[in-house]
């Protein structure tokens, strides 16, 4: 939940990246933290097995400034993809304000998107948070591969198989390339303030 | 014949091996000597032990305990000894047959408590699930069931550790049919049983009660977790869901779940596509080129447990390993952890937990994150027609039109110049910093330098900055030094200053070089410094 200091006029919120396992979730805020390194100014903490995978969860703090006297303090976490850390998914899901989930559009990992996005649904509602409600944006990651000889899923595709029913923000996306990185997150951050606008400004 | 010759025989055709043994005829021959003895205690026990040793070896086979069959034999001879010798002292017969008792009750314990399994099969054991825990993949799945196959059958004389190893067959083998959809605790609940069977192949002295009631524990946790799997609920559908996707039809996501009433699935909602252009443009410099840059590099806290926490991260990190230590159950009581913490530094503090209500953002967080990212033009004025539409058609007013919005990035290093007139861009960017900015990032761009509309708002901005600092002589300077150096390599300059190898040194003739800020690289470096400087 958004925090609001309205003694120092401080604002904090927390975007969750979400989806499956090896979707490019630690790849976008990677990208974000080499890309805004002189804004950012704080570390991203990142914790990973030696195979590049992420063991717990990636955190990445910065301040955007002022807002209407309010200074608002954004926190990236990305969730393990594997399939057994669902308990530390949980965990990082706690006090979420905004989710980016972020898919793969590889064609073998149509049922795996599918399967972590009802279980990030499952795992919101521990929390009496509800998917449909919350701020939350998709992103189809990898559709640089277009270009290569991995077959892909047409974004129509993937908003039928996950967006159908949420009707949320979507945005193709190459987080390699930082392609969209940044409309994306702009975009979550920009839905999160706004669904708290009326009680801050 | 005389029954206990046709027990002699019956033993002496036992050789080595206990897989021949014939309980029907065994069991005749002791039912017709039983009767004939039935006053003899001495005689009757020794049969009884015969016969439980008997239906052991024939239950068993090859898996029977090696002490087994000598022992039977053992058994029998004396017995057949008893038998023959009518005037044997009764208080040898007594010693006779306590020997045997005792030789028989240290058997028993044999066969109870001592399972011919070593270290080196537990920890081969533990290996597998270890990797199963780790990542549930068709190698690990593999490797377990093969341990676990030569395990129970190693084990199959031992009752109750064969009745932990098809445990833990089993709910590894659901695991692996399950992958993705098995129950979060399934891992811990298999870590959990093996622990129980690790514990009672090291305790030695663990008596035969103990290990039975372990044992019974752990079957009623078993059956429990049978029932809760089998029970249908929301999960169960959506996995139903899934193995019908898996046959063909893909079932989107959610379906299973209670939608809105305004949702209409045949809609498709705002996507925002990365142009081929944008895939194969190279003016992007890939996310994890310098990841091994160290001022970069993402900091490692696995050292850092212990020390004081700084922030959310370092506090998530101990919940999580407090998780861990706690197993089932550890993240309830995590939650309720952080829950306690959270009250008492909430003072000062309002919670609010954001809902989606497609409020439009103010504009000063437009402005404010545009700022941030360095974004031109916010992604929202693309969108917005696409979002007007679909209120429509929630409304039913229109007909289902697809919408897709064309991409556009507002990364500076995908934006583009746009035309503002000098007046309105002296308001906007009275410092000329912004436009400096852009025109850094347009001159970066070589492939833009091509393009002549490109090269107009180069010039142009070059003519923006030149009025905006029309007092600032170094910069000017710089500025000339910028057109120039432009002009000549995009050939552009006239005939007369191409070949005049003085015309910088005049243009450039007010400005000492030493007096600029150092430690920027470049001209357009060199001005942004004076900026800071």
């Amino acid at each position: 939940m958004a925090l609001i200091n309205v003694k120092t006029k401080e604002v904090q919120i927390k975007i969750v990246y979400y989806g499956p396992g090896r979707g490019g979730k630690t790849t976008n805020l990677e990208y974000i933290n080499k890309t805004y390194r002189e804004q950012i100014k704080t570390e991203m903490v990142s914790l990973k097995t030696q195979d590049d995978r992420t063991l717990f969860f990636d955190f990445l703090p910065f301040d955007v400034g002022q807002i209407k006297g309010f200074d608002i303090t954004i926190q990236l976490y990305t969730v393990p993809g594997q399939v057994k850390y669902n308990a530390t998914r949980r965990l990082v899901l706690r006090g979420v304000d905004g989710v980016v989930f972020v898919a793969d559009v590889q064609q073998d990992q149509r049922k795996k998107n599918i399967e972590s996005l009802n279980q990030l649904y499952e795992n919101l509602e521990t929390y009496n948070l509800d998917l449909f409600n919350i701020p939350l944006v998709m992103q189809y990651n990898k559709i640089d591969l277009k270009s290569s000889d991995i077959p892909i899923w047409p974004s129509k595709v993937l908003q039928k198989d996950l967006n159908s029913h949420l009707r949320a923000p979507a945005f193709e996306a190459s987080a390699l390339s930082g392609g969209n990185v940044t409309s994306t997150l702009k975009k979550i951050i920009s839905m999160t303030l706004a669904s708290i606008q009326d009680q801050l400004f | 014949m005389n029954p206990t010759t046709e027990l002699k025989k019956i033993i002496n055709s036992f050789e080595n091996t206990s897989s021949n043994i014939d309980i029907h005829t065994f069991d005749s021959v002791i039912s017709r000597i039983g009767p004939l003895y039935k006053n003899t205690p001495s005689v009757i026990t020794l049969l009884k032990m015969t016969q439980l040793l008997t239906r052991y070896l024939a239950s068993k086979q090859k898996a029977a305990h090696v002490d087994a069959l000598p022992l039977l034999k053992t058994i029998i001879g004396q017995l057949v000894k008893i038998v023959d010798t009518p005037h044997l002292d009764q208080k040898k017969i007594d010693s006779v047959v306590s020997e045997q008792m005792d030789r028989y009750k240290i058997f028993q314990n044999k066969i109870i408590s001592n399972p011919n399994i070593n270290i080196k099969d537990m920890d081969g054991l533990k290996a597998v699930i270890l990797a199963i825990d780790w990542e549930i993949s068709d190698v690990t799945l593999n490797n377990f069931e093969t341990v676990v196959t030569q395990l129970l059958s190693k084990l199959k004389g031992y009752k109750i550790h064969h009745t932990f190893l098809k445990m833990i067959h089993s709910i590894g083998r659901f695991i692996g049919i399950q992958k993705v959809n098995a129950p979060t605790d399934s891992i811990s609940f298999l870590r959990s049983v093996f622990e129980n069977l690790q514990h009672i192949v090291q305790t030695k002295e663990m008596t035969f009660n103990e290990k039975k009631q372990l044992l019974e524990k752990d079957i009623s946790r078993f059956q429990d977790f049978k029932q809760r799997i089998s029970k249908p609920k929301k999960t169960a559908k959506a996995q139903q869901d899934t193995q019908t996707a898996q046959a063909g039809e893909i079932i989107p996501a959610l379906s299973h779940v209670k939608t809105s009433p305004r949702d209409t699935p045949q809609d498709l909602t705002p996507l925002t596509e990365l142009s081929e252009e944008d895939l194969t443009s190279d003016h992007i410099s890939p996310a994890l080129v310098d990841k091994h840059d160290s001022t970069n590099t993402p900091r490692d806290v696995m050292d850092d447990l212990f020390s004081m926490k700084e922030s959310p991260a370092d506090e998530l990190l101990d919940a999580i390993h407090l998780m861990e230590v706690q197993g089932q159950g550890g993240e309830n009581n995590v939650a309720q952890m952080f829950d306690q913490d959270d009250e008492s530094q909430t003072s000062g503090l309002k919670k609010f937990t954001p809902q989606r209500k497609d409020n439009t953002p103010i504009a000063e967080i437009d402005s404010r994150l545009n700022e941030f990212f360095n974004l031109e033009t916010p992604d929202d004025l693309l969108s917005e027609p696409v979002e007007a539409e679909i209120i429509k058609k929630e409304n039913g007013d229109t007909e289902s039109v697809e919408s897709i919005v064309p991409f556009e990035d507002e990364d500076e290093s995908f934006s583009e110049p746009t035309l503002i007139d000098n007046d309105k861009k002296l308001s906007d960017d009275p410092s000329g910093y912004e436009t400096l900015k852009r025109l850094e990032s347009s001159i970066k761009e070589k492939a833009w330098l091509k393009d002549k509309t490109v090269l107009n708002l180069i010039g142009q901005d070059i003519t923006f900055l030149k009025t905006a600092w029309k007092d600032d002589i170094q910069k000017i300077s710089l500025l000339e030094i910028i057109s120039f150096n432009l002009d000549l390599s995009m050939g552009t300059l006239p005939e007369n200053q191409a070949q005049d190898p003085n015309f910088l040194n005049q243009n450039s003739h007010n400005m000492n070089i030493n007096n600029l800020p150092k430690g920027s690289s470049g001209i357009l470096g060199k001005i942004k410094s004076m900026f800071t400087s």
